[in-house]
């Protein structure tokens, strides 16, 4: 033994280490006791099946399945109304998920993370959203341009959901999103180079065809883990 | 000159101040291993593979949390985690800049100061590092679901497990010279990985925010 110093340097990292795992074991499980029980364990009946979650027993056994099911969920589709605002469709599938809210003058596409329950998504312009799965509902609120709404998205079947379509129209980059709600109303924008938002005609449903511009599109169906917004 | 350690001009770690000024030239790049230290370079290997293994098998078995403990005054973990990372890499540079300037590899002599700046800008930086780790470890896990999660993901098991190598290469003798040049090389190309692959990514994506 030559220096004793970088010896020291590695224990007190281990050291730090091991107390911030404390302290997040314990932050947990306080988190858990109180509000997050009931979420966690229906996370592996939700990615199978998000409609049947709610049956779920909370028993300690469901926990160590949440591992697995957390890093293979299956796409699932959430579309519906904000309180007090415009529509809102939340597409996650894996660890990814995309949003896109549409009230057919403003819109906003945020993106980001979920570890199958709960959902963490932002934008460029620092708009943000936080949702929990559970109960067959995403429930959460989001923040954009400053304002703040909740939200309980039911989970939408086809065709209802999230499009989107992109291309080059006359040289400018067009990117379009429609919400479909699961009554069949929609709402969609668009803009060009990122300009102002123009409200959007709908979409065909199931073939997804629309005129943008003056230019014919095909709206598709947003996959979050190979979607580029 | 002598493989089994580095003249004591060289030795990035000693603690005598007085003796940080380089005159004689660098350790030779990368000769083959003299007998006697191959047991002993093999025995820091394999402590430091372990530490980057354990590290990538919690982060792939512990079930992600989603959340973790945040630290006041920022508006979100990932902003926490961001500045922390960022604290850290330039840190590294500025343990780059001196581990060279031991090294006698910049036109200038090696001030005294030289070695104390290196030792505490490298304590400083593992320290905000391993905050930012647990937080990955624990709330996000080890993913792979596209190119640049994978990438940060590998590069951080990496690096915790380089810097333990190059730690334990400090406080044993009779490594040869290539070895704490060769470890200290790894642990700072991994670390600026891992701030291009998530600090970089976030200010040019979310934006630069506290």
């Amino acid at each position: 033994m030559k220096l004793k110093g970088p010896l020291v340097t590695l224990g007190v990292g281990g050291v730090l280490a091991g107390a911030i795992l404390v302290a997040n074991v314990a932050f947990s499980q306080a988190k858990s006791s109180s509000t997050q029980q009931a979420a966690a364990s229906v996370a592996p009946a939700a990615a199978a099946s998000p409609s049947a979650s709610a049956s779920a027993s909370a028993s300690a056994s469901a926990a160590p399945a949440a591992s697995t099911a957390a890093v293979s969920l299956a796409q699932v589709t959430y579309a519906g109304k904000v309180n007090g605002g415009g529509s809102l469709s939340v597409v996650l599938k894996g660890a990814s998920g995309i949003a896109y809210l549409c009230d057919g003058k403003n819109e906003a596409w945020l993106w980001g993370s979920t570890d199958g329950t709960a959902v963490n998504l932002k934008n460029r312009t620092g708009d943000t959203l936080t949702a929990t799965r559970g109960g067959g509902k995403l429930t959460g609120s989001l923040t954009v341009h400053g304002t703040t709404w909740t939200f309980a998205l039911p989970v939408a079947k086809k065709p209802s959901g999230l499009y989107r379509a992109t291309a080059k129209v006359r040289g400018a980059s067009v990117v379009a999103g429609w919400v479909v709600l699961p009554d069949g109303s929609q709402v969609g924008a668009w803009t060009a180079d990122g300009g102002p938002t123009t409200p959007a005609p709908p979409i065909e449903l199931g073939s997804g065809a629309v005129t943008v511009d003056g230019a014919p599109l095909t709206a598709a169906t947003v996959d979050p883990e190979t979607t580029t917004l | 000159m002598s493989y089994d350690a580095p003249p004591p001009s060289q030795q990035p770690f000693d603690d005598s101040a007085a003796s940080a000024y380089v005159s004689g030239p660098p350790a030779p790049a990368a000769p083959p291993i003299p007998p006697s230290a191959a047991p002993a370079v093999l025995g820091v290997l394999l402590i430091g593979a372990a530490v980057s293994v354990v590290l990538g098998v919690f982060g792939r078995l512990h079930t992600p949390t989603g959340v973790s403990i945040n630290v006041a005054g920022f508006s979100g973990p990932l902003e926490v985690k961001v500045w922390l990372a960022t604290l850290a890499a330039t840190l590294a540079v500025v343990q780059l800049v001196s581990a060279l300037t031991m090294y006698g590899k910049l036109p200038f002599r090696s001030p005294g100061w030289i070695g104390p700046l290196h030792r505490w800008s490298g304590r400083l930086a593992f320290i905000a590092a391993v905050p930012v780790a647990m937080h990955c470890l624990y709330a996000l896990g080890l993913q792979s679901y596209d190119t640049r999660v994978l990438i940060h993901s590998l590069a951080g098991c990496l690096f915790f497990g380089a810097f333990t190598v190059k730690m334990l290469s400090l406080s044993r003798s009779g490594l040869p010279g290539w070895v704490l040049p060769t470890f200290g090389g790894i642990v700072f190309t991994g670390l600026t990985v891992l701030w291009l692959t998530s600090s970089l990514w976030f200010f040019t994506t979310v934006g630069v925010r506290f």
